[in-house]
């Protein structure tokens, strides 16, 4: 019944997590840089999570393990793909070892950050 | 023919990664990928252009007149970017501007400063490689014209 022993440190096998739920811990993280002023669904809105009863617009996961997509409109204060690699640690928290697309959908002038 | 696991391999020998590429969006590394859409070129290399005094507006001609209409197509470019135009590559783009300037500058070397400065910005802000920025002067706005602010001081006291 319980895990054979000896094989190193038995990591409990955790449960996976729901695409959903990955997708809205990473819109979170996200969310949380202050270059980011928004998430964004790129040209079409292809970029969202579809889950039962909502849409989850700017971050497009399949699920545990599975390489991730983000969209964003950031402020023009910094050079954006210094601020994209930092989404793309921030997201790796998160998702964990994957690859992490970033798309810049729009910027917004500098300025302070006021989010809409 | 030999087991030569990787230090041999067929073709050319691979190119080192210079490191001039200045656009370090396409990185093949595993993590991931940044990809700038061409709405972000073009605002800001139309925001680049407006910051240089002695323009006075982007647009002209039919661009502007297209401009005005399109403002009003929601998703369809704002009125920031009519005038500018821009083509995106993995590593590079290309900038077209519709100027008009205001009376009075030297339209060459403002066509310089814009130039500059919009590459500066472009190069800086998304790491793209600018390979032109083309300028086309359409229209030359005079100071007396109808649209002048009526907060000028009289003419007589």
């Amino acid at each position: 019944m319980s895990a054979p022993s000896g094989t190193g440190t038995n990591v409990p096998a955790p449960t996976p997590r729901a695409p959903q739920d990955i997708a809205a811990a990473l819109r979170r993280a996200i969310l949380d840089h202050p270059a980011v002023r928004r998430l964004d669904g790129g040209t079409f809105g292809v970029i969202a999570t579809y889950a039962p009863g909502q849409r989850l617009i700017g971050v497009r996961v399949i699920g545990e393990n599975q390489p991730v997509e983000i969209g964003v409109v950031l402020g023009l204060d910094r050079p954006l793909p210094e601020v994209a690699d930092e989404l793309r640690t921030v997201a790796r928290r998160v998702v964990g070892d994957v690859r992490v697309d970033v798309t810049v959908c729009d910027v917004t002038p500098p300025g302070p950050s006021v989010r809409s | 023919m030999t087991q030569s696991p990787r230090t041999e391999q067929s073709g050319p020998a691979p190119a080192p990664r210079a490191g001039a590429t200045p656009a370090r969006l396409a990185d093949e590394q595993s993590q991931g990928k940044t990809t700038i859409s061409s709405t972000v070129v073009q605002k800001i290399a139309g925001m680049a252009a407006r910051e240089i005094a002695g323009v006075y507006t982007l647009g002209g001609g039919v661009s502007r007149a297209f401009g005005a209409l399109r403002e009003r197509i929601p998703g369809a470019g704002t009125v920031s970017t009519s005038g500018v135009a821009v083509e995106v590559g993995e590593r590079q783009a290309a900038v077209d501007l519709d100027v008009v300037v205001e009376y009075g500058v030297g339209i060459v070397e403002l066509a310089r400063a814009v130039r500059r400065n919009v590459i500066n910005a472009v190069e800086r802000m998304t790491g793209l490689d600018v390979i032109e920025v083309n300028i086309a002067v359409n229209d030359i706005h005079l100071p007396n014209g109808d649209n002048e602010d009526v907060t000028a001081a009289p003419r007589v006291e």
